[in-house]
């Protein structure tokens, strides 16, 4: 398994507001990815991607330690290790915010027992790349994404609508949240790829499918990805984590 | 924030309200003693340039408009990264409070609402600035129940930030037209639906399109089609149904054209309703209309103290009716005896008598002209022989030319006809929108300048589509649509069109190690890139393969960039430079790793552990101090950052309380 990350604060913005972490087992291994894009004003727009890959982390962390090659729920284990980070942020925004919100977006995979688990908040995204064809697994839950769905919008009409910058669901941003999940089945030469918004806004499937196909070292992959993304305007953070099998 | 002064005049007393985009202060002006209302940008957008311009922009655009329904701007100013607007003080609630207090409202009332404030959209419009959040959050309510509408433009800002936020939930989306919903192209009529939702709430107590979220109440307002407010209180008249559902049309051409022609129909809905009511007393004497509502509306007048005043009209109708029905019989009974001595007087008296018997001349009220050709209404007033003066004509930017757009005095007085009376009727005529010509020097100029001139000084509205050229630089002007130098109406659409610079597709560099250089040239033909250098520069003819070239395979490049090729066995550069590379590269540049500490579980630590780790790279490294913590033992597993270079072994020495715990290595494929 080879992989790689990225994150780049674009070329607009002052802060890098993305965070990213992939967590190794004790050999090394990697066996979980997480991305997350925060949002909540110029001083604490990073708060919450920090925390919740801070504290995800550490739940994945430890229960590793304890299920060494999970125990088939992982799904029940990663809702409950992000329950605890939405309430960690929304606990923190209220008591030191002044009670303005923060939120974060999240994709995350759990990589057990030949399974690979993803849960997923807001528009980040994750892509399966499989017999040469690359899927976007993952829906962004955002006013312009639903809205695609339902077959209102088409992704060009998405990409340009003034409400694109508005996500349906945040982590961290009210009580409880609602947690998408998807799980496959890790196959060889599959390519799994986590990035934020900032890459997906600039940069088509066909055009990142092509990206994974032409090169073989993950990291120039990354940097060509960043590159194009800031060289379309780079107005976002932009933050990938690519993984091949 | 309260208790700040900015700018060493605005003293933040008390936080008044909060929006998606702003927060809301009641703050005491230290120049001019006054209580004004200052809005504070939230923090999440105080870094977005693009976003701040146009803030500013949109703000003193609306603080050029002046009108009794809309809340006045006073200043537009920064203090470090604090950005606001200063604006009238309302010392009231806002429309959504109100419904909320009082339940649905009479629909009559709902009416003057809704006309106070299409009457400050109609003031806004002519002067080309969209509302595009018009909601009841938007409008407030005085004490004296004057609406009154702020927030003209913020939303338009708004949309150009690009800063990820909470979709608003409880807020614009329940009020906004399709064409919103979808993205599209907004205008006036945009406002006009949103006004629509707005009466009916008011209405009805509820919003037409309810649902759990925003998406779902967004799509309903694309494809369903909203019941009839009357459904939900009974005694709301057809014709009000009528009007909301035509302001709530889908397509914008089937909406009220403007804001003007909307008020004349709730004006006239009012005005019917009115005469109904009277019908059983014949009103020949009213000295004010009843329903002169266009006037008060229009001046702004507030809405509930009206109809106090209106019952008072009533009663002051009524006694000048008996005095002349009084005066009425004395003139009778004089007519009797003067006529039974007529015979006696016969010549002398005879044109007296017919002078007063012939029928007196009486006042006639003024119908509403506005919305009406000119020649119908001239037509009118010659019928009624009612006096009036020569048209005035005046630009309109909607209006069509040759229709009343205003009137003196207003519909419902009642004037003395005659074609000497003093009061005359003028009609104030549209002759159109005003002409302007689109400058023939703007080929080349920078987009964005020509966008504000446009709009700023020739009052048109710009809207700015990208293209590429080969002969104008980016961000340049093209052309425009209509072209530069047409003469158009103000008001209407120009298309500037900026330019994107030559138009060259990206493509990914192919890998072309291992080809000879004919199949080498072939595949970069085929992608439209071309051959740069070609290493080592001596050789004669390149028989060999490729072993390297630049840039890399994989790299997005623009059509035509030159691909610099190695060939082999001579001291060519090899591929990859190794540097920067591996996992995590952040923007600094550094390459890193999370791994995890734990507490060895077969030892005894105290309530506070002190952490210290060091590492080494490679087999023969010295040992490099990396971090020194002191935690509490529920800090444990703890997190930290370590240094790695793909391909090399790193490994990490952990020391706790002082001695020495374990080693760990971490290690990264290259």
């Amino acid at each position: 398994m080879k992989y790689a990350a990225i994150s780049d604060k674009g070329i607009i913005r002052e802060q890098n507001e993305d965070f990213w972490n992939i967590i190794l087992d004790i050999n090394g291994n990697p066996q979980a990815f997480i991305v997350a894009d925060g949002m909540g004003g110029h001083k604490a727009g990073d708060v919450a991607s920090k925390m919740a890959v801070e504290s995800i982390s550490k739940s994945i962390s430890c229960y590793l330690e304890k299920n060494k090659d999970g125990d088939g729920t992982n799904e029940k284990f990663l809702r409950e290790a992000i329950n605890k980070a939405n309430e960690v942020i929304f606990q923190y925004a209220m008591e030191n915010l002044d009670g303005s919100n923060i939120g974060t977006t999240l994709t995350a995979g759990l990589l057990c027992n030949g399974k690979l688990t993803i849960a997923h908040i807001g528009d980040s995204s994750f892509y399966l790349i499989r017999n040469e064809t690359i899927v976007k697994l993952t829906k962004d839950h955002s006013f312009v994404g639903e809205l695609v769905d339902k077959g209102i919008l088409d992704q060009e009409e998405a990409r340009v609508h003034p409400l694109r910058n508005q996500i349906t669901r945040a982590l961290g941003y009210e009580e409880e949240v609602q947690i998408d999940f998807y799980s496959l089945d890790v196959m060889p030469n599959d390519i799994y790829l986590f990035c934020t918004d900032g890459l997906t806004m600039k940069l088509s499937s066909d055009e990142l499918l092509s990206m994974l196909k032409e090169e073989k070292d993950l990291n120039i992959i990354l940097k060509n990805m960043v590159a194009l993304a800031n060289e379309r305007g780079g107005d976002d953070n932009i933050t990938a984590i690519v993984v091949k099998i | 924030m309260t208790g700040k002064v900015l700018n060493n005049r605005y003293e933040l007393v008390e936080k008044i309200g909060s929006g998606g985009m702003a927060d809301v202060y009641k703050a005491k002006c230290r120049v001019l003693k006054r209580w004004v209302a200052v809005k504070i940008l939230k923090d999440e957008f105080v870094n977005d340039e693009e976003f701040l311009e146009r803030f500013e922009r949109e703000a003193y655009a609306a603080a050029s408009l002046s009108h009794p329904n809309i809340v006045s701007i006073y200043d537009v100013g920064r203090e470090g990264n604090i950005h606001y607007i200063v604006m009238e003080y309302i010392d009231g609630i806002t429309l959504k409070e109100y419904i909320r207090q009082n339940g649905a409202l009479p629909w009559q009332e709902a009416a003057e609402i809704a006309m106070a404030v299409l009457s400050a959209l109609h003031k806004a419009h002519r002067h080309g600035i969209i509302h595009r959040d018009i909601k009841p959050q938007n409008i407030l309510m005085t004490s004296d129940n004057v609406p009154k509408v702020t927030d003209f433009g913020i939303a338009r800002a708004a949309s150009t930030s690009t800063i990820t936020r909470k979709v608003d939930t409880v807020g614009s989306v329940h009020y906004s037209s399709p064409e919103q919903a979808r993205g599209g192209y907004t205008d006036e009529k945009s406002d006009i639906y949103s006004v629509g939702v707005t009466l009916f709430e008011m209405l009805t107590g509820r919003v037409p399109f309810d649902a759990d979220n925003p998406v779902s109440v967004a799509l309903k307002h694309i494809e369903e089609e909203p019941v009839k407010p009357s459904r939900f209180v009974t005694d709301i008249p057809e014709g009000m149904d009528k009007i909301v559902l035509r302001a709530m049309k889908k397509s914008k051409t089937e909406r009220y054209d403007s804001a003007l022609q909307m008020i004349a129909e709730l004006d006239h809905l009012k005005k019917g309703e009115n005469i109904e009511a009277n019908s059983n007393e014949i009103d020949l004497f009213a000295t004010k209309a009843i329903g002169s509502l266009e006037e008060d509306v229009l001046a702004g007048k507030n809405v509930r103290g009206k109809n106090k005043g209106k019952n008072k009209e009533k009663t002051e109708k009524r006694s000048s009716k008996k005095s002349f029905l009084i005066a009425f019989v004395y003139i009778l009974l004089i007519g009797i005896i003067v006529g039974g001595i007529w015979l006696a007087y016969d010549k002398i008296v005879r044109d007296v008598v017919g002078a007063i018997l012939a029928p007196k001349k009486q006042p006639v009220e003024v119908i509403s002209y506005i919305g009406l050709p000119v020649e119908e209404a001239i037509r009118d007033l010659e019928e009624k022989n009612l006096p009036y003066v020569e048209p005035i004509y005046e630009y309109h930017d909607t209006v069509a030319e040759g229709i009343v757009i205003d009137q003196k005095p207003p519909a419902g007085i009642s004037i003395m006809p005659g074609k000497d009376a003093i009061t005359k009727v003028e009609l104030i005529v549209s002759k159109g929108a005003e002409k302007v010509q689109i400058p023939n020097d703007i080929k080349f100029a920078d987009y964005l300048e020509v966008e504000i001139r446009l709009r700023d000084d020739l009052k048109l509205k710009p809207k700015v589509v990208a293209e590429y050229s080969d002969e104008v630089a980016e961000g340049r002007v093209i052309r425009t649509e209509p072209e530069m130098g047409s003469t158009v109406a103000v008001g209407s659409e120009v298309i500037i069109y900026r330019s994107l610079g030559p138009e060259l597709k990206y493509v990914i560099v192919p890998d072309l190690t291992g080809k000879t250089m004919d199949e080498a040239r072939q595949e970069l033909l085929s992608r439209n890139l071309t051959i740069g250098k070609i290493f080592p520069e001596d050789r004669e003819g390149y028989k060999g393969k490729i072993i390297n070239q630049e840039p890399k395979a994989g790299t997005p490049v623009k059509e035509l960039t030159a691909i610099n090729l190695y060939f082999g066995d001579e001291d060519a550069p090899s591929g990859g430079d190794g540097s920067g590379t591996g996992i995590g590269t952040d923007s600094t540049g550094g390459t890193r790793v999370t791994r995890y500490i734990y507490l060895p579980s077969n030892k005894n630590f105290g309530d506070t552990v002190e952490l210290v780790v060091y590492y080494t790279t490679g087999d023969a490294g010295n040992e490099i101090f990396l971090m020194g913590i002191t935690l509490n033992k529920s800090d444990f597993p703890h997190s930290i950052q370590v240094p790695v270079t793909p391909g090399v072994k790193t490994t990490l020495i952990v020391y706790m309380d002082g001695e020495f715990q374990y080693e760990e290595e971490v290690f990264i494929q290259r």
